[in-house]
């Protein structure tokens, strides 16, 4: 009943605002949206409305919940410590120990001269001499080392921080340097082949896609079967190619079987062997990236070249390389971003063997969450976010400057 | 027409409260054959009319298993009654409050240890935390040593009593046959959870531990420099192949069913693949024994196999004790024997005929399942498995020296530990 009469008392309300009979007061954002009575900010923001919910909920919330589990020191197998608030404690594990001792005299010493190199500096920036940035990066680099110098010694355990998460930062940084340089070699190769004019140009542009195309872990499993050493593709090719006895006299025995090359089970050749599963997978996306900047390259400056009688390596190195600029920057951002984040192919590959010596920083994130150590994994979360920010933040600058 | 359905639910709702039957439910994985535990469940409803048990299923592997039950257990969620958990899990269970202690659905002390003395002794201690206990083991499991009968007869030798005798056997056999493909000896060299156990056997076997009595750490000893020389061993005389880091549970299977392995470490489930399955290449020719020790000490195997615990957060623990009773008991254990080759925990149903009729080689499997010892009891388990493994994997692909693993095994377990 109530419903109907409410419906009906409605109803003798909208009439009476559309006819403007009763003005009693400013209509409210409600009636507005209902009257279709909106500006463009408000319209705006009310379209905006779903995606921003969308995106605090699926990826805001869970970023600042990481933030907020890194300050805490829940583990989910020691329930009775329940999920104390622990401040900063993760992090001064990480980064340098938990036995960490603070030596006073030291402490003094070392924090007087830190004042007075940071003083001028401050002065210089105050006086506009050197620029806000570079004074703020000059700040945290002498924060750092003065903060390892600040009395702050390895402690009982006679180590600097995780050793752990040093090994995994050594080996994510190892893997960076190579598979990025890696990528670039051949993908600039392939993008170039693509580039040319021939009637076989599907087929260079199909091999392109078809690594790309594949689902990571997948690609990490095949090339584990292909560098096996026992009965994998690649030992046997080696064998057959007399590759195999060459080696045998040149290697060290220890890391060669009689049937080959030990690719999986022994520290360096498995890290060659992470590398080009990754390159081989990620070179192809850097191709296809080089090759939209080659295509958007001007053919009249070619030309010019040409009649000015410059050769290709010449129109190569003056042209294609200085335009390729934009898209060179690009697939660097990505690549170095992805490459921090590797996790999928050495999990596939290896799950970090031999030893420990390929256990990425995702790889070790993913076995401190599966040890149920969820306050330290979400610090060492928050770490590798810092990381990837900074490094976004230098090639952004980089390309601004530019 | 309305009411007469809510009429009839709120007769059927005061039914159920005067008759009141109380719902236990069991969790298992889906490799523990689910229908199997279900028509047992459904053989105890009909013996309980007052209990209505059923399973819930989750997870392929023990980790993802545990995955699970971690989230269940840490919301404290009384979802789950009963769950069956893996051997090296009662310790943390324990710990954390998880598992209801057993003791008290017990007449006295003294009829509880009686009623334990009917299991093997492995999976029991296990259980048994500090005198008290959080389960009762549904199957067990253990690392048998796998050999090749028709070669051991061939060359005249009786299955190895200790490592050396293994080496020197395999050596011989290995030059004998000249078959570039055949391995001495085959263990699991990847950095998977049966490493654990490469490790610590030949450890237990030179007469040492990873931590004495008093609970310091003893892994950086000589029994563990003896342990882990020779593993290495076995790579440098040849009888084992060089990528051994390489090798998880099922390819040290997999090489040794292509007939290419002499001795291999393994679990139980082996010998049925090597006697049933169709590409099988040894049918008839493998034998099993107690692994070899070092000369003078005992042999030892890590023990496997599930156990029934208890959610500590269930509102009928009466009920689902009686659910465990008839899990873990003698009838029960030999249908999973006989129908599902597991292998039991009960002692006396190793010289049952129906069990013997259906999987003859449990009575080998007996002479070394009762010296297995279980794998660090530990609330840290997990964390100790990981440092191990990995510790192991990186000497035996001669990445780290024998001295420098022991000492990261030594300092990393006593961090852990003292945590």
């Amino acid at each position: 009943m109530t419903f109907r009469a409410a419906y009906a008392a409605h109803f003798y309300f909208m009439a009476a605002i559309k006819t403007e009979k009763i003005t009693y007061r400013k209509p409210g954002f409600w009636q507005r949206l209902r009257t279709g009575n909106l500006n463009d900010t408000q319209l705006g923001l009310l379209l905006l409305a779903p995606a921003l919910i969308t995106l605090f909920v699926v990826m805001l919330y869970p970023v600042l919940n990481v933030f907020w589990q890194s300050l805490r020191g829940e583990h989910l197998l020691r329930p009775w410590l329940g999920s104390p608030f622990v401040g900063l404690e993760h992090f001064q594990k990480i980064l340098w120990g938990r036995n960490m001792v603070w030596d006073l005299q030291n402490l003094l010493s070392w924090r007087i001269l830190g004042i007075a190199t940071l003083l001028p500096l401050w002065w210089f920036a105050a006086r506009g001499v050197l620029k806000r940035w570079t004074a703020l990066a000059w700040t945290l680099t002498i924060l750092v080392v003065f903060g390892f110098l600040l009395g702050l010694h390895p402690g009982d355990s006679g180590r600097w921080g995780d050793a752990r998460f040093w090994n995994s930062f050594n080996i994510t940084l190892l893997i960076i340097v190579l598979s990025v340089a890696g990528s670039f070699l051949v993908g600039l190769p392939m993008a170039l082949l693509a580039n040319i004019t021939s009637p076989l140009r599907w087929l260079v542009r199909l091999a392109m896609l078809l690594p790309w195309a594949m689902p990571r872990v997948f690609t990490g499993l095949t090339f584990a079967w292909l560098f096996q050493s026992d009965y994998g593709v690649l030992n046997d090719l080696l064998a057959r190619a007399g590759v195999n006895n060459l080696l045998q006299g040149v290697l060290e025995p220890n890391l060669i079987g009689a049937q080959g090359i030990l690719w999986l089970s022994r520290v360096v050749p498995a890290i060659i062997a992470v590398n080009i599963t990754i390159i081989w997978k990620t070179s192809s996306f850097v191709g296809l990236i080089l090759l939209a900047g080659l295509q958007s390259i001007d053919k009249s400056l070619y030309e010019a070249a040409t009649v000015d009688g410059a050769n290709a390596w010449q129109r190569f190195w003056s042209i294609t390389l200085p335009m390729l600029r934009p898209a060179i920057a690009v697939a660097l951002i990505f690549r170095t971003l992805t490459a921090i984040q590797t996790f999928d192919i050495p999990y596939a590959m290896t799950r970090g063997a031999p030893g420990r010596s390929l256990e990425t920083l995702g790889l070790y994130i993913y076995n401190t969450i599966q040890a149920s150590n969820i306050g330290y994994a979400a610090a060492l979360s928050v770490v590798l976010f810092a990381l990837s920010l900074g490094i976004t933040i230098l090639y952004l600058r980089w390309i601004y400057t530019e | 027409m309305n009411r007469r359905i809510i009429l009839a639910l709120i007769i059927g709702v005061l039914a159920s409260l005067v008759y009141a039957q109380t719902e236990v439910t069991v969790f298992i994985g889906s490799r523990q054959n689910p229908e199997l535990i279900g028509s047992l469940l459904e053989q105890f409803n009909a013996a309980n009319p007052d209990i209505v048990a059923s399973y819930e299923l989750g997870g392929t592997t023990s980790e993802v298993q545990q995955q699970y039950l971690n989230t269940v257990l840490t919301s404290k969620s009384d979802d789950i009654d009963i769950f069956l958990i893996d051997v090296v899990r009662p310790a943390t269970y324990a710990a954390a409050g998880w598992a209801a202690p057993l003791n008290e659905y017990f007449e006295s002390e003294a009829a509880m240890m009686e009623f334990l003395d009917q299991f093997l002794p492995g999976p029991v201690n296990a259980n048994l935390i500090d005198g008290t206990l959080y389960a009762l083991p549904s199957y067990t499991d253990a690392q048998f040593l796998y050999y090749r009968q028709d070669l051991l007869d061939k060359y005249g030798f009786e299955p190895p009593a200790t490592w050396d005798e293994l080496m020197s056997q395999a050596i011989i056999i290995m030059q004998g046959e000249n078959n570039p493909n055949l391995q001495g000896f085959n263990y699991q060299g990847a950095a998977i959870e049966g490493a654990n156990c490469t490790f610590l056997e030949p450890l237990w076997s030179a007469g040492g531990n990873w931590r004495d009595e008093a609970g310091a750490i003893t892994v950086d000893s000589f029994e563990g420099r003896r342990a882990l020389n020779w593993l290495l061993n076995t790579m440098d005389v040849g009888i084992t192949k060089p990528n051994i880091a390489e090798t998880a549970t099922d390819n040290s299977r997999q090489e040794m069913q292509a007939g290419d392995v002499i001795f291999m470490l393994n679990w139980g489930y082996a010998w049925g693949r090597f006697q049933n399955d169709e590409d099988s290449q040894v049918k008839g020719l493998i034998g099993v024994a107690p692994l070899p020790s070092f000369t003078g000490f005992e042999s030892a195997t890590c023990i496997g196999g599930w156990q029934w615990a208890i959610n500590n957060y269930s509102s009928n623990k009466e009920a689902a004790f009686k659910v465990l009773q008839y899990m873990t008991s003698e009838d029960v254990q030999r249908v999973l024997a006989a129908q599902d080759s597991r292998i039991p925990a009960r002692i006396s149903l190793y010289s049952d005929p129906e069990v013997l009729a259906a999987a003859p080689h449990f009575g080998q499997f007996f002479d070394v399942i009762i010296n297995a010892r279980p794998r660090p009891v530990t609330p840290f388990y997990d964390e100790v498995s990981e440092l191990i493994r990995t510790t192991v994997n990186a000497v035996l692909s001669r990445s780290i020296s024998v001295d420098d693993a022991l000492e990261t095994m030594q300092t990393g377990l006593e961090d852990i530990i003292g945590n």
